[in-house]
């Protein structure tokens, strides 16, 4: 890992298990603190193509396609008494392994690749959903805190296997 | 001398398409390395591509492995053509 | 008759309580008292999660009806193909060398192995994977591998090309097709409804474009929720998108959808075409850009048309069965100006409770860039997938499909009352069908589980 400390490498996996975390719980208004003003939260679609084209994402259209005020706004959605797709509460588990760091474009930012398996139940319906992505996120130092700068979800799934995306990656 | 080497596929097959010089001249090389087959063509013969119809093709295509049809070229000879090729 | 036996016999095996014969007489009964019922305003909940009611449906509606397969825009170039489906069918829709769209069932005729297995491609021919048969892209088969050897250079390749759908018609850039050969011509089956379709379709002289792909998506629902709910369903908005209307995504009035046209056009397609509230200022022709708005004053074939489309702002609406259209102007989050956006729908019924989405973005090909893109957003952020107004849509509909699965569903009647004994029809409207003053009703959703019945008891 050239250029990452081990401390560095420690403090962004911790980052990356909080943030876990806090969408596990349902802790969204604390999720928006790790997000800088500047983000970019993207999920494109992807289709099957055949092996020669060189990427399956389709960059014209996301699942999500999210700056920093529209995910405010799902967040404020979410606290309103009327968001029926979450109330009662999608039960999701975060899984991310295969963390890896690499320098960024400025100083103070990492780029770091994990993958999420995410699972999500509802209800009593013993059935659950199971997404599994790699995520290409962007960190940056603020303040001496890392926050999320961008986000890139590419899932593996062409036909999102859920009901919805009421929830987040 | 050699140029960018461009692949064109899609679901059903690809085929490697390159620049190739001649001491006097130049001519467009067609590779298919999945079948081993290759063609040189010079400029007029790409320009008479260009009048054909689909019908031309799909005369071609009447063999869809070419005419000696093997259905599959041995692994092996794919990685030394290709070596050589290189 | 013939056919419904076919169809349960099959089925029949899984079932170790009741015959056959039992099951078939369950439904039969079910769909006469449906289509009795359903001049008072009630509907037994069990159609929407019952498997010999879903076997029926692929056979008698399915099998018959025009459906949505895309939009032109998706295949612009010679050789360009998408892969789609009717129900359970897995067709290619390409464009063939000398342009023209074609529609092949997707099975190779020598032993059925699905030709093309990417979404999407560029192709003149199509070879088949698992013994090489070779198609053009207008299905006619040119090449056999080993065909002097293995056929004696017999085969008849003009009779084993890749099959056509019985029926492909396109109307306006909307490609749509069916599998039985004597459909009506598409333009007789949509009627009235291609009057309204116009005012999506032909707003500018490029005309529409699809953004990218389509989202998919499956749900634990029944197909016929959703279609329900885009034909006339403006009373849920009160309710189900109310997180919406306090985040000032829509009009600041719970009951802004009431406030509009409620029209069935026939054949049991139906819409609803919503104005500002009363005491509200919204933009006319849905707030769309002046250049825009310019054009549909020349695009749309009558000046109705264009007196219409100025006092709208939602517009929502179902073709009958599994395709649904909504073109409105919402927010793409709590700090934005309303913008308009275009979403079409197809509901692919893969199981009794369970519905692959199609969610299309398209916007005019001419619009300005920055609106392209804004519309774009508030598309991503409000519908398909991720959107917050869908979100709740689907939670509605699982819970409906989840609880209509038992028995007493059978004879637990739904109301679909809503205006009709005292909303009267508009007979000063200018467009086709019967238009009702108030989108607060059912008109519509009575008119398609008519047109539904008519289907499954094959008197359509």
């Amino acid at each position: 890992m050239v250029g990452i400390s081990e401390e560095v490498y420690r403090e962004v996996r911790d980052f990356l298990l909080r943030e876990a975390e806090l969408l596990d719980n349902g802790s969204y208004r604390d999720w928006l603190d790790c997000l800088t003003e500047d983000i970019r939260y993207q999920v494109p679609v992807r289709v099957t193509r055949d092996r020669g084209v060189e990427s399956e994402f389709v960059n014209e259209m996301g699942h999500l396609d999210e700056d920093y005020v529209s995910l405010e706004m799902r967040v404020m959605r979410l606290e309103t008494e009327y968001a029926w797709a979450e109330d009662p509460p999608s039960r999701t588990r975060h899984f991310l392994s295969n963390i890896r760091i690499e320098p960024g474009d400025r100083d103070d930012e990492v780029r770091v690749k994990s993958n999420l398996l995410l699972y999500r139940t509802r209800g009593d319906d013993p059935h659950y959903d199971l997404l599994s992505a790699e995520r290409h996120d962007v960190l940056r130092r603020v303040n001496g805190q890392w926050k999320l700068a961008r986000r890139l979800v590419l899932l593996d799934q062409t036909t999102i296997g859920t009901h919805n995306l009421s929830i987040l990656f | 001398m050699s140029d960018e080497v461009i692949e064109i596929g899609n679901e059903f097959t690809f085929v490697r398409v390159r620049k190739v010089h001649t001491r006097n001249g130049v001519r467009l090389e067609i590779h298919s390395p999945r079948l081993g087959y290759r063609i040189q063509l010079d400029p007029l013969e790409l320009e008479s591509l260009t009048w054909q119809t689909t019908e031309t093709f799909s005369r071609f295509l009447e063999t869809p492995f070419g005419p000696r049809e093997r259905l599959m070229r041995p692994l092996s000879e794919a990685l030394i053509c290709d070596r050589r090729e290189e | 008759m013939i056919l419904y036996q076919t169809t349960f016999g099959i089925k029949g095996v899984s079932n170790v309580t009741l015959s056959v014969g039992d099951r078939v007489n369950q439904v039969e009964q079910l769909l006469r008292r449906v289509k009795q019922n359903i001049d008072e305003g009630r509907v037994p909940a069990k159609i929407y999660n019952d498997p010999d009611i879903f076997e029926l449906e692929r056979e008698r509606i399915f099998g018959r009806a025009y459906i949505y397969l895309g939009h032109e825009s998706e295949i612009p170039h010679p050789g360009d193909y998408m892969v789609r489906y009717i129900a359970d069918d897995n067709v290619i829709v390409v464009r063939d060398e000398e342009g023209q769209i074609r529609v092949l069932f997707n099975c190779c005729r020598h032993r059925g192995m699905q030709v093309c297995r990417a979404e999407m491609g560029n192709a003149s021919h199509f070879r088949c994977p698992y013994h090489g048969w070779t198609y053009r892209n207008t299905g006619e088969l040119v090449g056999v591998p080993a065909g002097k050897e293995a056929y004696g250079d017999v085969l008849d390749k003009g009779a084993w090309g890749l099959r056509p759908v019985p029926r492909m018609e396109i109307y306006d850039g909307l490609i749509f097709a069916s599998l039985d050969a004597q459909a009506p011509s598409l333009n007789e089956y949509l009627g009235g409804m291609t009057w309204y379709l116009d005012l999506v379709t032909k707003r500018t002289e490029a005309g529409l474009e699809v953004v990218g792909a389509p989202h998919r998506w499956v749900m634990d629902a029944n197909w016929k929720l959703p279609a329900d709910n885009f034909v006339g369903d403006a009373y849920h908005t009160l309710m189900t998108h109310r997180s919406a209307v306090e985040l000032d995504l829509a009009p600041r009035d719970p009951k802004f959808a009431m406030y509009g046209v409620h029209v069935h056009a026939g054949n049991g397609h139906g819409l609803g075409m919503i104005s500002a509230p009363p005491g509200m200022e919204l933009p006319p022709f849905w707030g769309y850009p002046e250049e825009v708005v310019r054009a549909l004053q020349r695009s749309y074939p009558r000046p109705e048309q264009v007196e219409v489309a100025r006092r709208i702002n939602f517009l929502h609406g179902t073709v009958f069965p599994n395709f649904s259209v909504l073109n409105v102007m919402i927010a793409k989050d709590h700090r934005s100006a309303p913008t308009p956006m275009l979403t079409f729908r197809v509901w692919r019924p893969v199981g009794p409770d369970r519905t692959e989405v199609w969610s299309w973005f398209l916007v005019e090909r001419d619009a300005p860039e920055w609106f392209k893109e804004r519309s774009y957003q508030t598309y991503v952020h409000t519908f398909g997938t991720s959107g917050v107004f869908e979100q709740d849509d689907a939670e509605n509909w699982r819970g409906i499909t989840r609880v209509a699965r038992g028995l007493m569903a059978r004879d637990h009647d739904l109301n679909y009352q809503m205006g009709m004994s005292f909303l009267k029809r508009d007979p000063t409207w200018p467009g086709p069908g019967e238009a009702y003053p108030l989108d607060y009703a059912e008109a519509n959703q009575r008119a398609f589980i008519r047109q539904w019945c008519e289907y499954m008891l094959n008197e359509a």
